[in-house]
């Protein structure tokens, strides 16, 4: 079985990392003749050096920020009870997977010139535009990672060790906090920080539109040379050294990420004693983070209802989405765009949780890695790469499916890394020793334990395929838009209230989801 | 059976009943295409929106589509992309693959054109109804027929009256915005990332270059606009008052006059010598290199410039038709009215434009960034 399995995982991974290089190929050709021509050209161009700089600048600051930021928010969070915390956790997500251009809209309607808050608080407006404004969004996006990242290592901490350790300090929570918690989450902090690096890096209409035109990434280079001047090889060039700079990332990531310490099943929570200020303080910032990670999500809701052209407030927004007949400005009926949204986003889950469960069970470091790095391919690149490699024998449809499991894989397969660690060795011993093997073991034993962690990363798979952007609109046609394409075409009809319609239902799907199968996500992340 | 091999089937039989239910879907609510025994048919390639900004852009498809099958008996298979840059290059991917599947393609505008003649992706057709379409909007965009004009507009300063004075955009000049008030108060595309961006930074060069001899940089050295990613992200900003200029097209007063019965936004172009200038967005349709089905495209191209179809882009694409028999909507006399205005498109070549465009724009985001 061990070696089928294998094979079935090669072949996988060479189907997933055929588009890549077909997607990356152009960078050593000119005229068809293999060449550096293409590279040597643009590391010498001044706007790309510029733009070198200032992604890798805006993805360390976004980076550090939201990593401090999750991660306090996450001790808070310890704050108010294991039993409360779940909802507050699984709901923290949203803000990940909501759509960019309507996330600008919404931080602009916000801390812009006349935003709502930064008209009652005026400093507010660096976060409207502007370099911090960038850093802010990033943040906004990011937190959400942090906060789950450290959260499941703090409560992963044996709760011997910290009982022990609360009784050599004397009950003094600083002195707990430096022996043991730190440590303990260190991994987790530092793992978080090098995804959110790899996501802020990659980043592309945000910094553009909050930051202007000196604030330009890599990624918008890309953009510029595949579909502005139609250079693929320059465009190619740009994109391989990004995936360069970023394999170094992942492989900081991947280490982080095996040193993070998950608690076996069975383990007992810990209660920390803190003092009543310190308590106050950290609800405080808790709040206040909330707030700050809904409030772009509530001005989304609220464009919904409101109609720029004629300053007023209706439903035509939500008729125009939810009338299921063709709809000239999507060149689709509606329904399509449902059903395709829906069925994407169950074939990713099974795909990517099919897939993950043999990258976990079978394969190494190495080829997690291989996975993970994923991450550091362009959305632009990956998805010409599918197009060119597969459009002549696989439907549109599973192009996008394919480019969905892509995004999903690294996550899905994070968090049943941690389940699986946490079924411990033996289990799995005693199982072998009473004659299991092979699939029967994992059906039987290892699978039953690990249920939650497939609940949270059937979840999180179902998540990435609703709100993937990046790749979908380069690859679907009307035929098979998804709602968060759609989002885009009714901003490309000037039908603002539609675009914020269509993001509602899909942050409402979201959180249906993530209310309804992550019930048990606090210890699985 | 091993339980593995039960696994394996529960999979495969999940994967494929979810798949057929798709389909099957999908299929009630498209009503595909089906051709029966010797039908013939021609394959579209176009953009997203293309007529659908209109009243009923339903019924606007049936006339061209629909109206196009009644009349030939040739079915059309219409394949939509988000814009016209993926539907260029998804035509030069299939062309360069040797596995063209389109016949036409629609809405190439007239930067576009210049790549896909230097790609070889079209060939050159001539309509027997060329003669509808003014000679010189088939000089500024290709005199060699490789596409032909099906419709134009202006880019155009669109501004808000409750804040800008229609004294001010009357006599309008791009150093009117050295004023820092009237600066602020501008907003424009990106030209990495917009074609709207593209248009306008050709435009304000030609401007500068080719009648003010100027070096064109100084403007944007001395306005410092403030620059989006997108047509749509500029045009939400306008409409919440952030911004009160945007750079956009000439006829979206008409706009908001038929939709929103509203004057309150209009639009403007830089005067010079009492004339006004203006840099035209000129779109095309195009006979695809080694089309499949050659004679049902040629018929469909002829189609396209018939009247028939013409008479409904005023209104559902907000560009002029290239036909010129075509009567223009009474809602036109609050777009700028194209016979005052001077097209300077007609001063610079299509060659400069290729030879120089990424030069410029490499220089633009040098000067906006250091600026």
């Amino acid at each position: 079985m061990n070696t089928r399995l294998l094979i079935v995982l090669a072949i996988v991974t060479l189907i997933v990392y055929l588009p890549v290089v077909y997607g990356l190929k152009d960078a050593f050709l000119y005229k068809n003749v293999f060449t550096l021509r293409n590279i040597v050209e643009v590391l010498s161009r001044k706007s790309i050096q510029n733009s070198l700089r200032f992604t890798f600048t805006q993805a360390l600051i976004s980076s550090i920020i939201a990593t401090v930021a999750g991660s306090i928010t996450a001790f808070s969070l310890l704050t108010i009870g294991f039993r409360k915390a779940w909802i507050l956790r699984a709901l923290s997500i949203i803000p990940f997977m909501a759509p960019p251009m309507v996330v600008v809209t919404g931080f602009t309607s916000l801390y812009g010139l006349h935003g709502v808050v930064s008209n009652i608080i005026p400093w507010t407006k660096v976060l409207g535009y502007g370099f911090w404004a960038i850093i802010a969004a990033h943040a906004f996006y990011n937190i959400p990672l942090s906060i789950n990242f450290v959260y499941s290592s703090l409560v992963s901490i044996p709760r011997e060790v910290v009982d022990t350790l609360h009784v050599f300090g004397f009950g003094r929570f600083m002195y707990v906090l430096r022996r043991v918690i730190v440590p303990y989450i260190l991994p987790a902090v530092f793992s978080s920080f090098t995804l959110t690096f790899i996501y802020c890096f990659t980043s592309f209409a945000i910094p553009l539109t909050l930051g202007g035109v000196g604030c330009s990434t890599l990624e918008v280079y890309i953009y510029y040379y595949y579909k502005i001047m139609y250079k693929p090889g320059l465009a190619a060039s740009i994109a391989l050294i990004q995936y360069i700079i970023l394999l170094s990332i992942v492989a900081l990531f991947i280490y982080f990420h095996g040193r993070t310490f998950t608690a076996p099943i069975g383990y007992r929570h810990y209660r920390l004693s803190l003092r009543k200020s310190l308590k106050t303080i950290l609800s405080i910032i808790l709040v206040i983070v909330y707030i700050y990670l809904y409030a772009p999500l509530v001005a989304i809701v609220y464009q919904a209802f409101y109609n720029p052209y004629t300053k007023t407030y209706g439903l035509e927004g939500f008729y125009r989405v939810l009338q299921l007949g063709y709809d000239s400005g999507l060149g689709v009926s509606t329904g399509v765009v449902y059903v395709n949204t829906v069925y994407y986003a169950l074939m990713t889950g099974l795909l990517a949780i099919i897939l993950s469960t043999i990258i976990v069970y079978y394969g190494g470091r190495i080829v997690d890695t291989l996975y993970a790095s994923l991450l550091a391919v362009s959305p632009l690149t990956l998805s010409l790469g599918l197009l060119r490699t597969y459009s002549w024998y696989i439907p549109s449809y599973f192009l996008i499916i394919l480019a969905h499991t892509i995004a999903a894989l690294p996550l899905t397969t994070r968090v049943l890394r941690i389940g699986f660690e946490r079924v411990g060795k033996k289990y799995i011993e005693v199982a072998h020793v009473l004659g299991e093997k092979g699939l029967p073991l994992f059906l039987r034993v290892v699978y039953p334990l690990m249920k939650p962690s497939y609940l949270v990363a059937l979840s999180l798979a179902l998540v990435v395929s609703l709100g993937e952007f990046g790749a979908t609109l380069f690859i679907s046609t009307p035929d098979t838009m998804t709602l968060g394409v759609a989002i885009y075409s009714y901003r490309g009809v000037r039908d603002w209230a539609a675009a914020a319609s269509a993001a509602s239902i899909l942050l409402l799907l979201t959180a249906s989801i993530l209310l309804l199968l992550s019930r048990r996500m606090e210890r699985w992340l | 059976m091993r339980s593995e091999y039960k696994a394996v089937l529960a999979i495969s039989i999940i994967v494929i009943i979810l798949t057929i239910s798709y389909v099957t879907i999908i299929n009630l609510l498209q009503q595909p295409m089906v051709l029966e025994e010797g039908e013939d048919v021609v394959v579209v390639y176009t953009y997203e929106s293309l007529l659908a900004w209109g009243p009923d852009p339903n019924k606007t498809y049936d006339v061209v589509f629909k109206g196009f099958e009644e009349k030939t008996g040739i079915r059309v298979e219409v394949r939509r992309f988000e814009d016209s840059g993926t539907m260029l290059a998804t035509v030069i991917e299939e062309v360069k693959s040797g596995n063209v599947k389109a016949d036409v393609v629609i809405g190439i505008d007239n930067i576009q054109i210049i790549k896909a003649k230097e790609e070889g992706v079209l060939e050159p057709y001539t309509p027997p109804n060329i003669d509808a379409v003014p000679g010189w909007l088939i000089e500024s965009y290709d005199p060699h027929h490789y596409a032909i004009p099906y419709d134009y507009g202006l880019i155009a300063f669109v501004y808000d009256t409750e804040y800008v004075s229609d004294d001010v955009m009357e006599e309008l000049s791009f150093e009117t915005f050295y004023n820092t008030s009237m600066a602020s108060t501008l907003i424009v595309e990106d030209p990495r990332t917009s074609s709207t961006g593209v248009s306008f930074l050709l435009y304000q060069i030609t401007v500068y270059e080719k009648y003010l001899g100027r070096d064109w940089r100084d403007w944007w050295r001395n306005v410092k606009p403030r620059v989006v990613s997108s047509w749509g992200d500029a045009y939400d900003r306008f409409l919440n008052e952030e911004y009160h200029v945007v750079v956009s097209y000439a006829t979206d007063p008409a706009y908001s006059m038929l939709f929103y019965n509203s004057t309150r936004y209009r639009a403007a172009l830089v005067k010079y010598d009492d004339k006004m200038l203006g840099w035209l967005q000129i779109e095309g349709i195009g006979l695809v290199k080694g089309a499949p089905h050659k004679e049902a495209a040629k018929k469909f191209i002829e189609w396209f410039l018939s009247e028939e179809v013409q008479k409904e882009i005023p209104l559902n694409n907000w560009m002029y038709p290239a036909n010129k028999y075509v009567k223009l909507p009474d809602v036109y006399k609050y777009a700028i009215n194209m016979s005052s205005v001077e097209v300077v498109n007609l001063r610079i070549t299509s060659e400069e434009i290729e030879s120089s465009l990424d030069k410029w724009i490499e220089e633009w985001v040098d000067t906006i960034s250091s600026s």
